[in-house]
């Protein structure tokens, strides 16, 4: 009866006391701090991409021509890319790789649903199934749907471009890393982003993972190294290493352009 | 079983005595896990308040590329909403339909130049090379501007403000576009 009594009085010390009890506010931190912890970035993995708009040629300046004495293979190519609503035509300025008339390359949209993929960049829905490897409708919801190309069938032209002017055992000097984006006014983000990646560089057969390629550089630290190749930044003195179409960038310096003046 | 008055009082005594124990642990000084939490909870609230407005919630969806390169420490960023254009967490100019309101345009509909865009670009850039110098580095040779734009944004607009950015006042003159990595999928054996 007494140990009661004092149990009581000390429950009712503790109440006249005033003491909060502060576990529902532990609680409630904890899982909010849980919950931030949780949210920030969500594990989101950004890269990027080089881009630039072309310079406006002074009046009456003929395109930069180049000198009647220049090596052939150092003329720049001018590789044009036009990504249309239905088609993105591969052609040249220089018109050594096709015309706009008569074209290297013409691919018709793809990224259908049960077409092969290996990301959401090569369906219309941006839904890659992952144990089938093929596109279907979005389970995360329909989403506006996007042009979608082959991509790697882009890449393969560029590439075999690159190593039939380029090799074997040839300095690539560094403007001919140039190529023009020609794009339609309505074509999405996403598109032109899959079209650049696919110039940029050479791409992993489907499945594969991709490994980060060789940029040019004149950098003046790097020309100056004893090392022509900086591994630790991907770059490499065009000056002093041979093009190697597998591990360099293929067209990397891309100018964006809504077509001719 | 019966106590003498003595006995019972020594046995109260000492069930009294067990009772100042249990108080050690009611009184567990937690006031210093509680300040780091709430510090904490503060940090995380700012940074999210930051995050959102800079990405006005979520309404961005980032393309994704094979890209591999890192992004770079220092460059500003302008990021394009389905609604609005967004630099430095700051809503410059409203989009409607993917495009900007011909009104904010110099030659209206048909003009690629986005006045307002390239005049706080301008003035962002100037204060970005006062801050160079403060910290006595020479201002960026090549200045750069980092863009985060929506994966349904038409070409046009992403034109528009990459021209805009490029005119003389604003001098930007190479543009990153931000891209969430891509992890390519194999097909289930």
């Amino acid at each position: 009866m007494a140990v009661k009594r004092r149990e009581a009085l000390i429950e009712q010390e503790e109440i006249e006391g005033g003491e909060l009890n502060l576990i529902p506010y532990l609680d409630i931190v904890t899982n909010l701090m849980l919950f931030l912890l949780a949210s920030i970035s969500a594990g989101i993995l950004l890269g990027q991409l080089n881009t630039m708009l072309p310079d406006k040629a002074p009046a009456g300046a003929s395109a930069n021509e180049p000198k009647p004495d220049t090596n052939p293979d150092e003329i720049p190519l001018k590789m044009v890319v036009s990504v249309t609503k239905e088609q993105i035509i591969l052609w040249s300025v220089s018109q050594r790789e096709g015309t706009l008339q008569s074209p290297r390359l013409v691919l018709p949209r793809i990224g259908l649903d049960g077409n092969r993929c290996d990301g959401g960049y090569m369906c219309e829905s941006g839904w890659c199934d992952p144990g089938k490897a093929v596109c279907g409708p979005n389970p995360e919801g329909e989403q506006r749907r996007l042009p979608v190309f082959d991509y790697r069938e882009l890449n393969r032209v560029l590439k075999e471009i690159a190593t039939k002017y380029y090799t074997p055992s040839k300095k690539r000097p560094l403007d001919t890393y140039q190529a023009v984006l020609m794009a339609d006014d309505s074509t999405p983000y996403e598109t032109l982003i899959s079209v650049m990646g696919a110039m940029r560089c050479p791409m992993p057969e489907i499945g594969e993972a991709s490994e980060r390629c060789y940029l040019p550089s004149n950098d003046e630290i790097l020309t100056k190294a004893e090392n022509p190749v900086d591994d630790f930044n991907r770059l490499y003195d065009t000056t002093r290493v041979d093009y190697d179409p597998e591990k360099h960038a293929l067209f990397n310096d891309i100018l964006f352009s809504r077509g001719f003046e | 079983m019966s106590f003498s008055p003595r006995e019972a009082r020594a046995i109260i005594r000492k069930a009294v005595g067990r009772v100042p124990e249990g108080e050690e642990i009611r009184h567990l000084n937690i006031m210093p896990m509680m300040d780091m939490m709430t510090i904490l909870l503060v940090a995380f609230i700012f940074q999210a308040s930051v995050s959102a407005s800079a990405l006005t919630a979520s309404s961005v969806t980032l393309p994704r590329s094979m890209t591999e390169e890192p992004l770079p420490e220092e460059a500003s960023t302008l990021i394009i909403t389905p609604t609005a254009l967004v630099l430095e967490g700051e809503e410059i100019v409203a989009v409607r339909n993917g495009s900007v309101d011909a009104g904010e345009k110099e030659g209206g509909a048909r003009g690629y130049k986005i006045t307002k865009l390239t005049r706080i670009l301008a003035s962002l850039r100037a204060l970005e090379n006062q801050n160079a110098v403060a910290k006595g580095r020479e201002p960026a040779k090549i200045p750069e501007l980092l863009i985060i734009a929506d994966r349904t944004t038409p070409f046009r607009l992403l034109f528009d403000v990459i021209y805009s950015a490029k005119e003389k006042e604003a001098g930007y003159k190479r543009f990153r576009l931000i891209v969430q990595k891509h992890e390519p999928i194999t097909a289930a054996k």
